[in-house]
Protein backbone atom coordinates (compact mmCIF):
# COMPACT_ATOMS: atom_id res chain seq x y z
CA UNK A 1 0.00 0.00 0.00
CA UNK A 2 2.89 2.39 0.33
CA UNK A 3 3.57 2.18 -3.10
CA UNK A 4 -0.06 4.16 -3.17
CA UNK A 5 1.07 7.01 -1.09
CA UNK A 6 0.24 6.04 2.03
CA UNK A 7 3.40 5.70 2.89
CA UNK A 8 3.15 7.81 6.09
CA UNK A 9 1.23 6.80 8.48
CA UNK A 10 -0.21 3.17 8.26
CA UNK A 11 3.74 2.23 7.24
CA UNK A 12 4.79 3.92 10.75
CA UNK A 13 1.58 2.13 12.15
CA UNK A 14 2.94 -1.10 11.32
CA UNK A 15 6.75 -0.75 12.00
CA UNK A 16 5.28 0.22 16.25
CA UNK A 17 3.50 -3.44 15.79
CA UNK A 18 6.75 -5.21 13.92
CA UNK A 19 8.68 -3.66 16.37
CA UNK A 20 6.92 -5.31 19.83
CA UNK A 21 7.23 -8.54 17.40
CA UNK A 22 10.92 -8.06 16.65
CA UNK A 23 11.34 -7.55 20.34
CA UNK A 24 10.34 -10.94 21.07
CA UNK A 25 12.56 -12.58 18.74
CA UNK A 26 15.33 -10.55 20.30
CA UNK A 27 14.29 -12.02 23.91
CA UNK A 28 14.15 -15.20 23.08
CA UNK A 29 17.31 -16.04 20.33
CA UNK A 30 19.54 -13.09 20.56
CA UNK A 31 19.22 -11.29 17.60
CA UNK A 32 16.33 -9.37 15.19
CA UNK A 33 16.35 -10.90 11.77
CA UNK A 34 19.13 -13.62 11.65
CA UNK A 35 17.37 -15.76 14.51
CA UNK A 36 19.46 -19.07 13.72
CA UNK A 37 17.02 -20.63 16.61
CA UNK A 38 15.61 -23.46 14.65
CA UNK A 39 17.86 -26.79 15.24
CA UNK A 40 17.34 -30.22 13.40
CA UNK A 41 15.24 -32.08 16.16
CA UNK A 42 14.53 -29.04 18.21
CA UNK A 43 15.51 -25.17 18.89
CA UNK A 44 18.80 -23.85 20.65
CA UNK A 45 17.26 -22.48 23.76
CA UNK A 46 14.26 -22.34 26.13
CA UNK A 47 12.07 -19.73 26.88
CA UNK A 48 13.16 -16.61 28.87
CA UNK A 49 11.09 -16.01 31.99
CA UNK A 50 8.04 -13.81 31.41
CA UNK A 51 8.18 -14.78 27.30
CA UNK A 52 5.12 -16.84 27.16
CA UNK A 53 3.69 -13.88 28.73
CA UNK A 54 4.40 -11.22 26.37
CA UNK A 55 4.11 -13.07 23.32
CA UNK A 56 0.15 -13.61 24.53
CA UNK A 57 0.15 -9.80 25.37
CA UNK A 58 1.59 -8.90 21.71
CA UNK A 59 -0.93 -11.38 20.63
CA UNK A 60 -4.42 -10.57 22.57
CA UNK A 61 -3.61 -6.98 21.33
CA UNK A 62 -3.16 -7.42 17.98
CA UNK A 63 -6.08 -7.38 16.73
CA UNK A 64 -6.65 -3.88 17.66
CA UNK A 65 -4.14 -2.80 15.07
CA UNK A 66 -5.28 -4.26 13.05
CA UNK A 67 -8.18 -2.46 13.20
CA UNK A 68 -6.85 0.58 12.96
CA UNK A 69 -5.01 -0.25 9.87
CA UNK A 70 -8.15 -0.98 8.06
CA UNK A 71 -10.08 2.21 9.48
CA UNK A 72 -7.22 4.02 7.84
CA UNK A 73 -6.90 2.15 4.65
CA UNK A 74 -9.90 -0.32 3.65
CA UNK A 75 -12.67 2.60 3.34
CA UNK A 76 -10.58 5.30 1.99
CA UNK A 77 -11.76 6.53 -1.27
CA UNK A 78 -8.82 7.01 -2.77
CA UNK A 79 -7.05 3.34 -2.16
CA UNK A 80 -10.54 1.80 -3.95
CA UNK A 81 -10.37 4.18 -6.24
CA UNK A 82 -7.21 3.44 -7.19
CA UNK A 83 -6.76 -0.51 -6.70
CA UNK A 84 -10.03 -1.77 -7.54
CA UNK A 85 -10.54 -3.33 -11.02
CA UNK A 86 -6.37 -2.77 -11.28
CA UNK A 87 -4.13 -5.72 -12.22
CA UNK A 88 -6.85 -8.29 -11.78
CA UNK A 89 -5.15 -11.73 -12.15
CA UNK A 90 -7.61 -14.61 -13.54
CA UNK A 91 -7.70 -17.53 -12.01
CA UNK A 92 -6.44 -19.87 -14.96
CA UNK A 93 -3.28 -17.52 -15.46
CA UNK A 94 -2.31 -18.02 -11.79
CA UNK A 95 -2.54 -21.30 -11.94
CA UNK A 96 -1.00 -21.72 -15.16
CA UNK A 97 1.78 -19.99 -14.02
CA UNK A 98 2.24 -21.13 -11.30
CA UNK A 99 2.03 -18.30 -8.54
CA UNK A 100 1.42 -19.16 -5.34
CA UNK A 101 0.02 -17.80 -1.62
CA UNK A 102 -2.42 -14.56 -1.29
CA UNK A 103 -1.76 -13.44 -4.81
CA UNK A 104 -3.06 -16.67 -5.91
CA UNK A 105 -5.94 -16.98 -3.05
CA UNK A 106 -7.23 -13.37 -4.47
CA UNK A 107 -7.54 -14.96 -7.53
CA UNK A 108 -10.31 -17.11 -5.98
CA UNK A 109 -8.10 -20.47 -5.73
CA UNK A 110 -8.42 -22.64 -2.64
CA UNK A 111 -4.93 -23.67 -2.33
CA UNK A 112 -3.01 -23.03 0.69
CA UNK A 113 -0.05 -26.01 1.75
CA UNK A 114 -1.04 -25.60 5.23
CA UNK A 115 -4.80 -27.38 4.31
CA UNK A 116 -3.38 -29.39 1.54
CA UNK A 117 -0.26 -31.19 3.11
CA UNK A 118 -1.26 -30.41 6.63
CA UNK A 119 2.73 -30.16 7.73
CA UNK A 120 3.76 -29.50 11.20
CA UNK A 121 0.94 -29.75 13.72
CA UNK A 122 -1.41 -27.22 11.66
CA UNK A 123 -3.71 -30.07 11.75
CA UNK A 124 -4.29 -29.27 15.27
CA UNK A 125 -5.38 -25.19 14.63
CA UNK A 126 -8.60 -24.91 13.01
CA UNK A 127 -8.77 -21.65 10.68
CA UNK A 128 -9.94 -20.38 7.68
CA UNK A 129 -8.49 -19.74 4.07
CA UNK A 130 -9.79 -16.45 3.00
CA UNK A 131 -10.30 -16.39 -0.91
CA UNK A 132 -10.93 -13.47 -2.89
CA UNK A 133 -13.28 -12.74 -5.85
CA UNK A 134 -12.13 -10.92 -8.38
CA UNK A 135 -8.31 -11.10 -8.12
CA UNK A 136 -7.41 -7.46 -8.24
CA UNK A 137 -5.03 -5.22 -5.98
CA UNK A 138 -7.86 -4.59 -3.51
CA UNK A 139 -8.09 -8.41 -2.76
CA UNK A 140 -4.53 -9.07 -2.70
CA UNK A 141 -4.55 -6.38 0.14
CA UNK A 142 -7.62 -7.28 1.59
CA UNK A 143 -6.39 -11.23 1.65
CA UNK A 144 -3.10 -9.97 3.50
CA UNK A 145 -5.58 -7.88 6.13
CA UNK A 146 -7.70 -11.36 6.67
CA UNK A 147 -4.87 -13.74 6.58
CA UNK A 148 -3.60 -11.81 9.51
CA UNK A 149 -6.96 -11.97 11.24
CA UNK A 150 -6.24 -16.06 10.59
CA UNK A 151 -2.76 -15.81 11.73
CA UNK A 152 -3.51 -14.41 15.55
CA UNK A 153 -6.54 -17.29 15.27
CA UNK A 154 -3.83 -19.57 14.93
CA UNK A 155 -1.09 -18.38 17.46
CA UNK A 156 -3.78 -18.30 20.32
CA UNK A 157 -4.57 -21.67 19.85
CA UNK A 158 -0.63 -22.42 19.58
CA UNK A 159 -0.01 -20.48 22.60
CA UNK A 160 -2.51 -22.31 24.48
CA UNK A 161 -1.35 -25.49 24.46
CA UNK A 162 2.32 -25.32 23.76
CA UNK A 163 3.41 -27.88 25.94
CA UNK A 164 6.43 -27.73 28.96
CA UNK A 165 9.43 -30.12 28.23
CA UNK A 166 12.92 -30.52 26.64
CA UNK A 167 13.47 -28.30 23.69
CA UNK A 168 15.77 -30.52 21.95
CA UNK A 169 15.77 -33.97 21.15
CA UNK A 170 19.35 -35.21 22.57
CA UNK A 171 20.19 -38.17 19.77
CA UNK A 172 19.93 -35.45 16.70
CA UNK A 173 23.21 -34.83 15.08
CA UNK A 174 23.80 -30.83 14.46
CA UNK A 175 26.22 -31.15 11.76
CA UNK A 176 28.34 -33.30 9.96
CA UNK A 177 25.97 -35.88 8.92
CA UNK A 178 25.38 -37.54 5.90
CA UNK A 179 22.53 -38.13 4.51
CA UNK A 180 21.47 -41.32 2.30
CA UNK A 181 21.65 -41.19 -1.63
CA UNK A 182 18.26 -39.66 -2.95
CA UNK A 183 16.67 -36.56 -3.09
CA UNK A 184 13.76 -34.77 -0.97
CA UNK A 185 11.40 -31.83 -1.56
CA UNK A 186 10.19 -29.96 1.23
CA UNK A 187 7.61 -26.90 1.05
CA UNK A 188 5.83 -25.14 3.73
CA UNK A 189 3.47 -21.65 3.40
CA UNK A 190 5.55 -18.59 3.82
CA UNK A 191 3.97 -14.91 4.14
CA UNK A 192 4.74 -15.21 -0.20
CA UNK A 193 3.72 -18.45 -1.28
CA UNK A 194 5.06 -21.61 -1.55
CA UNK A 195 8.57 -21.72 0.20
CA UNK A 196 10.26 -25.19 -1.42
CA UNK A 197 13.84 -26.68 -1.10
CA UNK A 198 14.12 -29.30 -3.06
CA UNK A 199 17.52 -31.55 -2.06
CA UNK A 200 19.62 -33.82 -4.25
CA UNK A 201 22.50 -35.96 -1.53
CA UNK A 202 24.75 -38.57 -2.89
CA UNK A 203 25.93 -39.90 -0.04
CA UNK A 204 28.62 -37.43 0.81
CA UNK A 205 28.67 -34.71 3.76
CA UNK A 206 27.61 -31.67 1.31
CA UNK A 207 24.35 -31.72 -1.20
CA UNK A 208 24.69 -32.90 -4.34
CA UNK A 209 22.23 -30.20 -5.85
CA UNK A 210 20.15 -27.57 -3.63
CA UNK A 211 17.72 -25.43 -4.75
CA UNK A 212 15.18 -22.73 -3.57
CA UNK A 213 11.83 -22.84 -4.71
CA UNK A 214 11.13 -19.12 -4.29
CA UNK A 215 7.79 -17.32 -3.80
CA UNK A 216 8.75 -14.13 -5.00
CA UNK A 217 10.61 -14.64 -7.62
CA UNK A 218 7.04 -17.10 -9.13
CA UNK A 219 4.89 -14.80 -8.09
CA UNK A 220 6.47 -11.89 -10.36
CA UNK A 221 6.03 -13.87 -13.89
CA UNK A 222 3.01 -12.49 -13.74
CA UNK A 223 3.35 -9.29 -13.12
CA UNK A 224 3.26 -7.78 -17.12
CA UNK A 225 0.35 -9.72 -17.49
CA UNK A 226 -1.60 -7.85 -15.08
CA UNK A 227 0.01 -4.47 -16.03
CA UNK A 228 -1.06 -4.74 -19.50
CA UNK A 229 -4.14 -2.69 -20.28
CA UNK A 230 -3.39 -0.35 -17.13
CA UNK A 231 -1.65 2.91 -16.95
CA UNK A 232 1.72 3.05 -15.91
CA UNK A 233 1.01 4.81 -12.49
CA UNK A 234 -1.08 1.53 -11.80
CA UNK A 235 2.16 -1.06 -12.60
CA UNK A 236 3.67 0.46 -9.13
CA UNK A 237 0.40 -0.24 -7.72
CA UNK A 238 0.29 -3.87 -8.42
CA UNK A 239 4.15 -4.50 -8.34
CA UNK A 240 3.29 -3.40 -4.50
CA UNK A 241 0.23 -5.86 -4.47
CA UNK A 242 2.51 -8.48 -5.52
CA UNK A 243 5.14 -8.13 -2.44
CA UNK A 244 8.09 -8.99 -3.26
CA UNK A 245 11.28 -9.54 -1.33
CA UNK A 246 14.03 -8.51 -3.60
CA UNK A 247 16.49 -11.18 -1.88
CA UNK A 248 14.35 -14.16 -3.25
CA UNK A 249 14.31 -11.98 -7.01
CA UNK A 250 17.97 -11.69 -7.02
CA UNK A 251 18.92 -14.71 -8.61
CA UNK B 1 -20.85 9.95 1.25
CA UNK B 2 -18.02 10.66 -0.72
CA UNK B 3 -14.86 11.07 1.90
CA UNK B 4 -16.08 9.11 4.82
CA UNK B 5 -13.13 6.66 4.33
CA UNK B 6 -11.05 9.18 4.31
CA UNK B 7 -12.15 11.29 7.18
CA UNK B 8 -12.40 7.94 8.88
CA UNK B 9 -8.86 7.41 8.66
CA UNK B 10 -7.93 11.07 9.97
CA UNK B 11 -9.73 10.82 13.14
CA UNK B 12 -7.30 7.19 13.54
CA UNK B 13 -4.32 9.30 12.97
CA UNK B 14 -5.79 11.90 14.92
CA UNK B 15 -6.46 9.74 18.13
CA UNK B 16 -3.00 8.29 17.91
CA UNK B 17 -1.17 11.92 17.35
CA UNK B 18 -3.44 13.65 20.38
CA UNK B 19 -3.04 9.88 22.64
CA UNK B 20 0.73 10.28 22.64
CA UNK B 21 0.46 13.08 24.33
CA UNK B 22 -1.42 11.52 26.92
CA UNK B 23 -0.61 8.28 27.36
CA UNK B 24 2.97 6.05 27.02
CA UNK B 25 1.54 3.23 25.23
CA UNK B 26 1.21 5.20 22.07
CA UNK B 27 4.57 7.02 22.29
CA UNK B 28 6.95 4.41 20.94
CA UNK B 29 9.81 6.20 19.73
CA UNK B 30 13.00 6.81 21.58
CA UNK B 31 15.32 10.13 21.62
CA UNK B 32 18.04 8.14 20.85
CA UNK B 33 21.56 8.84 21.33
CA UNK B 34 20.25 10.81 24.72
CA UNK B 35 17.43 7.99 25.56
CA UNK B 36 18.33 4.09 25.20
CA UNK B 37 15.98 0.88 25.09
CA UNK B 38 17.23 -1.70 27.70
CA UNK B 39 19.26 -4.62 25.86
CA UNK B 40 17.90 -7.91 26.23
CA UNK B 41 20.05 -10.22 28.36
CA UNK B 42 21.19 -12.37 25.57
CA UNK B 43 21.30 -9.78 22.33
CA UNK B 44 24.15 -11.03 20.43
CA UNK B 45 25.59 -8.42 17.44
CA UNK B 46 29.34 -9.57 16.88
CA UNK B 47 32.05 -12.40 18.33
CA UNK B 48 34.80 -11.61 20.04
CA UNK B 49 37.52 -13.45 21.68
CA UNK B 50 37.85 -14.22 25.18
CA UNK B 51 41.18 -13.92 26.64
CA UNK B 52 42.12 -14.47 30.66
CA UNK B 53 44.52 -12.53 32.99
CA UNK B 54 45.67 -8.88 32.14
CA UNK B 55 47.37 -9.50 28.94
CA UNK B 56 45.24 -10.41 26.33
CA UNK B 57 48.23 -11.14 23.73
CA UNK B 58 49.12 -14.13 26.34
CA UNK B 59 45.57 -14.94 27.74
CA UNK B 60 43.87 -15.39 24.25
CA UNK B 61 42.04 -18.98 24.63
CA UNK B 62 42.15 -19.08 21.18
CA UNK B 63 44.38 -22.40 20.20
CA UNK B 64 43.75 -21.44 16.42
CA UNK B 65 42.05 -24.80 15.42
CA UNK B 66 40.32 -22.88 12.38
CA UNK B 67 36.47 -25.09 13.21
CA UNK B 68 34.75 -21.75 13.15
CA UNK B 69 36.86 -20.76 9.98
CA UNK B 70 35.71 -23.57 8.68
CA UNK B 71 31.86 -23.48 9.64
CA UNK B 72 31.45 -19.84 9.27
CA UNK B 73 28.79 -19.62 6.75
CA UNK B 74 29.68 -16.36 4.86
CA UNK B 75 33.33 -17.34 5.56
CA UNK B 76 34.50 -13.75 7.09
CA UNK B 77 36.90 -15.25 10.14
CA UNK B 78 40.38 -15.16 8.32
CA UNK B 79 43.14 -17.22 11.32
CA UNK B 80 46.75 -17.65 10.57
CA UNK B 81 47.90 -20.40 12.98
CA UNK B 82 51.62 -19.52 14.75
CA UNK B 83 54.43 -21.42 13.80
CA UNK B 84 55.69 -21.63 17.69
CA UNK B 85 53.56 -23.50 20.46
CA UNK B 86 53.38 -21.85 23.60
CA UNK B 87 51.23 -22.46 27.20
CA UNK B 88 47.91 -22.38 27.34
CA UNK B 89 45.79 -21.93 30.56
CA UNK B 90 44.89 -25.72 30.91
CA UNK B 91 49.19 -25.45 31.27
CA UNK B 92 49.39 -27.66 28.02
CA UNK B 93 51.16 -26.46 24.96
CA UNK B 94 49.19 -25.31 22.36
CA UNK B 95 49.20 -23.19 19.22
CA UNK B 96 47.85 -19.22 19.12
CA UNK B 97 46.33 -17.82 16.60
CA UNK B 98 48.89 -15.34 14.84
CA UNK B 99 46.31 -13.46 12.73
CA UNK B 100 43.09 -13.69 13.71
CA UNK B 101 40.31 -11.05 11.72
CA UNK B 102 36.78 -10.81 11.62
CA UNK B 103 35.14 -8.89 8.90
CA UNK B 104 32.01 -7.78 10.14
CA UNK B 105 30.50 -5.94 7.37
CA UNK B 106 30.09 -9.75 6.05
CA UNK B 107 29.20 -11.28 9.48
CA UNK B 108 25.94 -12.16 10.16
CA UNK B 109 25.74 -12.50 13.91
CA UNK B 110 24.88 -16.03 13.55
CA UNK B 111 26.87 -17.60 16.53
CA UNK B 112 27.78 -20.65 14.91
CA UNK B 113 31.27 -19.99 15.70
CA UNK B 114 30.86 -19.65 19.32
CA UNK B 115 28.26 -23.27 19.17
CA UNK B 116 31.23 -25.12 17.22
CA UNK B 117 34.23 -23.03 19.39
CA UNK B 118 35.74 -26.11 22.00
CA UNK B 119 37.54 -24.23 23.63
CA UNK B 120 34.98 -21.17 24.69
CA UNK B 121 37.27 -18.91 23.13
CA UNK B 122 34.82 -17.18 20.72
CA UNK B 123 31.93 -15.24 22.17
CA UNK B 124 29.59 -12.83 20.87
CA UNK B 125 29.57 -9.29 22.56
CA UNK B 126 26.49 -6.93 22.62
CA UNK B 127 27.74 -3.56 21.31
CA UNK B 128 26.01 -2.39 18.47
CA UNK B 129 27.59 1.20 17.99
CA UNK B 130 30.22 0.66 15.23
CA UNK B 131 29.97 2.96 12.69
CA UNK B 132 32.55 3.95 11.34
CA UNK B 133 33.94 6.36 8.94
CA UNK B 134 36.12 3.98 6.94
CA UNK B 135 34.45 1.39 4.56
CA UNK B 136 36.52 -1.58 4.12
CA UNK B 137 39.83 -1.26 6.37
CA UNK B 138 37.34 -0.28 9.48
CA UNK B 139 35.01 -3.02 9.72
CA UNK B 140 37.56 -5.94 9.63
CA UNK B 141 38.44 -6.32 12.90
CA UNK B 142 42.27 -7.26 14.15
CA UNK B 143 43.08 -9.40 17.17
CA UNK B 144 44.03 -6.61 19.43
CA UNK B 145 40.34 -5.27 18.67
CA UNK B 146 38.57 -8.59 19.11
CA UNK B 147 40.49 -9.53 22.40
CA UNK B 148 38.06 -8.60 25.48
CA UNK B 149 38.44 -9.90 29.09
CA UNK B 150 36.66 -12.47 30.43
CA UNK B 151 34.99 -10.08 32.72
CA UNK B 152 33.83 -8.15 29.95
CA UNK B 153 32.17 -11.45 29.10
CA UNK B 154 30.62 -12.21 32.43
CA UNK B 155 29.41 -8.64 32.34
CA UNK B 156 27.84 -9.21 28.85
CA UNK B 157 26.58 -12.85 29.10
CA UNK B 158 26.25 -13.25 32.78
CA UNK B 159 24.89 -16.66 32.95
CA UNK B 160 27.01 -17.93 29.92
CA UNK B 161 29.76 -16.70 30.91
CA UNK B 162 29.18 -18.94 34.52
CA UNK B 163 28.52 -21.68 32.33
CA UNK B 164 31.49 -21.39 30.34
CA UNK B 165 33.72 -20.71 33.41
CA UNK B 166 32.02 -23.78 34.98
CA UNK B 167 33.29 -25.83 32.29
CA UNK B 168 36.52 -24.62 31.83
CA UNK B 169 37.26 -24.88 35.46
CA UNK B 170 36.04 -28.77 34.67
CA UNK B 171 38.34 -28.93 32.02
CA UNK B 172 41.35 -27.56 34.23
CA UNK B 173 40.74 -30.31 36.59
CA UNK B 174 40.28 -32.84 34.44
CA UNK B 175 43.83 -31.88 32.62
CA UNK B 176 45.49 -31.74 36.47
CA UNK B 177 44.09 -35.15 37.22
CA UNK B 178 45.28 -36.50 34.42
CA UNK B 179 48.88 -34.99 35.06
CA UNK B 180 48.88 -36.43 38.78
CA UNK B 181 47.59 -39.80 37.29
CA UNK B 182 50.32 -39.63 35.15
CA UNK B 183 52.90 -38.85 36.89
CA UNK B 184 51.65 -41.33 39.93
CA UNK B 185 51.82 -44.11 36.58
CA UNK B 186 55.28 -42.69 35.55
CA UNK B 187 56.33 -42.90 39.23
CA UNK B 188 55.15 -46.77 39.09
CA UNK B 189 56.93 -47.35 36.30
CA UNK B 190 60.03 -46.32 37.92
CA UNK B 191 59.49 -48.16 40.68
CA UNK B 192 58.72 -51.03 38.67
CA UNK B 193 61.96 -50.80 36.73
CA UNK B 194 63.68 -50.40 40.14
CA UNK B 195 62.56 -53.73 41.39
CA UNK B 196 63.70 -56.85 39.31
CA UNK B 197 61.67 -58.17 36.55
CA UNK B 198 59.63 -60.59 38.82
CA UNK B 199 56.50 -61.10 35.97
CA UNK B 200 57.25 -61.45 32.50
CA UNK B 201 55.77 -58.88 30.13
CA UNK B 202 53.50 -61.01 28.23
CA UNK B 203 54.73 -60.63 24.39
CA UNK B 204 52.24 -59.61 21.82
CA UNK B 205 52.13 -63.13 20.45
CA UNK B 206 50.42 -64.53 23.94
CA UNK B 207 48.58 -61.26 24.20
CA UNK B 208 46.14 -61.97 21.15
Amino acid sequence: MQDMGALGTPLMYAFREREKIIDLFEALTGARMMCNYMRFGGCRVDFPEGWLAAAQKVVDEFPKFLDEYESLLSSNEIIIARSQGVGILSQELAVNAGVTGPVLRAAGVNYDIRKVDKYGIYDRFSFRVPLGDHGDTYDRYMIRMLEMRESIKILQQALKDIPAGPIIDPKAKLRGFRPKAGEAYGRIEAPKGELGFYLISDGGPNPFRYRVRPPSFINLTVLEDMCLGNTIADAVIILGSVDIVLGEVDR
Amino acid sequence: MLGEGIIKGMVETARNCLGSYVSKDRLTTLQYPEERAPQFPNARQFPFLVYDGDDWEKGLRCVSCQICEKECPPKCIYIVKSKDKRVDYKGQQQFYPATFNIDISVCMSCQICVEVCPFESIKMDNEFELSNTDRFGGLLVHKNQLAKSNDHYRKVHPQDAAESDAALAAEVAKVQAKAKADAEAKAKAAAAKAAPAATPQPSPAAAK
